[in-house]
């Protein structure tokens, strides 16, 4: 068990290191960009190298004050956005005994509890890490699920935090984003400054391909790249919050519920769709490592556990 | 030459054996962290237990075996938990279990009493009691189930005898534990748990 947190952390960093390249090879390119269009006087030594530099610097500062920011305040944005409200103990006994007890079962400080006003079911967990965490479920879901089914749902949640696939998706979508923001900013000031005399011309050439790069990564690289996690890392979670529960039963009732319910949800989408700047094509995935509109499809992580359910014998 | 390779050596092998004892005794500390977690949720349900009887009694007086049934589990399980033995206290404690689910099925007869806002939600309270120690008796059976394989494995055996590492006990339970309690009105003895 230590040993696949250990794994998914050095995964993490794996991750996060590849799009740092990216994100700095972008700079690069912008750089050089700047420079070949930029009017150099003739016979003046070439400032190739010095741009291309610069270009790396700006990305890694811009890449790097967006983690922090992720790091100090993205929980809090990601919750605040979905219109999520602490959930008191006294008014949701029952899911708040259970997050409770799960964190027990993994030896980890108990999440916060969170609860969205929402008809759609669903949950989502997110945080930096296990001691800064939070678990939010749909008040749609507490209405349509028994307690062991909401075990299920939880015991899921809990193994995102506890696999550190929380603090993964709050970094990776950060850098989606900002490469996105950054886009759009750079698509309306090349509107804007349309006109301007000759050099204003290259210099709009120069947004345009800027933007341009900006928008492969925020808009196709990242999505992809954050798809490919998160299914993988559903998957994971399945398995290892049905590990936490021994009760594969639960987790695939409660699928079988959700694939029932078809409500999308209004709140959340609608948030989501405007914090992500970065993912108008597939909206459904935001910053939060959503339980149950990501792929693999809900019909194939039922038959994975009803196969664990066998092996299992609990 | 060869009194720097001995030193080398020596260095080598007391930087091992730090890791290995530290470990040992990072082990050790999960461990004994995780079945103060257990004792703390037995607390908390031996304290739960006098409200609810109190609540039952008003509503279900001539059920007066089964709530002595579970006066009595009670006070065994409490002094139980005064020793340090895993398995004298699961063994109490899962006798309390079984003598509350009696009385759970019994409070079922009687429609008044499960309409109390009060009892409702000292139920829920059991219920969510009965799951915190499960789950934490599960994270105390990992934790012993990895020490103890740490204090039995090379090369970490050789220090856990000499430096007093003693293996854990496990914390046991019933098997029908997690089963759905069935509907049962004339037995509140207490199911002894399995030795193993």
């Amino acid at each position: 068990m230590y040993e696949q947190i250990a794994r998914n952390k050095r995964r993490t960093i794996v991750y996060i290191g590849v799009f740092f390249l990216v994100w700095l090879g972008i700079g690069a390119v912008v750089g050089t960009l700047y420079d070949a269009f930029s009017p150099a006087p003739v016979g003046a030594p070439s400032t190739e190298p010095r741009d291309l530099i610069v270009g790396i610097i700006l990305a890694a500062v811009l890449a790097a004050a967006a983690t922090a920011f992720t790091l100090r305040s993205g929980t809090r944005l990601v919750l605040s956005v979905a219109g999520a409200r602490p959930a008191e103990q006294a008014a949701y006994p029952q899911l708040y005994h259970l997050v409770e007890a799960l964190a027990l079962g993994d030896g980890l400080p108990m999440p916060s509890v969170y609860v969205v006003q929402d008809p759609s079911p669903n949950a989502f967990a997110t945080g930096v890490s296990p001691a800064r965490s939070a678990v939010t479920v749909t008040s749609g879901l507490l209405a349509v699920m028994d307690r062991e089914e909401l075990e299920g749902v939880l015991a899921h949640e809990m193994s995102h935090i506890k696999n550190y696939d929380t603090r993964l998706l709050l970094v990776v979508s950060t850098l989606i984003g900002l490469a996105g923001l950054l886009a759009s900013i750079l698509w309306r000031s090349a509107l804007f400054s349309r006109g301007r005399g000759r050099s204003g011309g290259q210099l709009i050439l120069l947004i345009f391909a800027a933007a341009a790069l900006l928008s492969v990564v925020g808009f196709i690289l990242g999505p992809v790249i954050r798809m490919a996690l998160s299914r993988r890392r559903e998957s994971l979670a399945d398995a290892s919050g049905v590990e936490l529960s021994r009760n594969p039963a639960g987790l695939i009732r409660a699928l079988r519920t959700l694939q029932a319910n078809d409500t999308p949800l209004a709140r959340v989408n609608h948030a989501t769709a405007a914090m992500c700047i970065d993912d108008p094509l597939q909206h459904h995935q935001g910053r939060v490592h959503r339980l149950f509109d990501t792929h693999p499809p809900i019909a194939e992580r039922i038959a994975s556990l009803e196969r664990m359910a066998q092996g299992l014998s609990v | 030459m060869s009194a720097v390779i001995v030193v080398i050596v020596v260095l080598v092998v007391a930087l091992v054996a730090m890791a290995g004892y530290n470990s040992l005794v990072r082990k050790r500390n999960r461990t004994k962290e995780a079945w103060s977690q257990i004792d703390v949720e037995l607390k908390r349900r031996h304290d739960l237990i006098p409200n609810l009887v109190a609540s039952v009694k008003g509503y279900a007086a001539h059920e007066s075996g089964t709530l002595e049934a579970v006066t009595a589990s009670r006070a065994a399980a409490i002094s139980a938990g005064a020793g340090t033995s895993p398995a004298a206290v699961a063994g109490a404690e899962n006798a309390l279990s079984s003598s509350l689910r009696s009385l759970f099925a019994v409070a079922e007869n009687y429609p008044v009493l499960r309409a109390q806002e009060g009892f409702l939600a000292l139920q829920e309270q059991l219920a969510a009691s009965e799951d915190k120690i499960e789950y934490a008796r599960r994270y105390y059976n990992t934790s012993v189930r990895d020490y103890n394989t740490a204090t039995q494995s090379l090369p970490r055996a050789l220090l856990a005898g000499p430096f007093g590492f003693r293996p854990f006990e496990f914390f046991e339970t019933a098997a029908a534990d997690r089963d759905t309690p069935a509907v049962d009105f004339t037995t509140s003895a207490p199911t002894s748990p399995t030795a193993s």
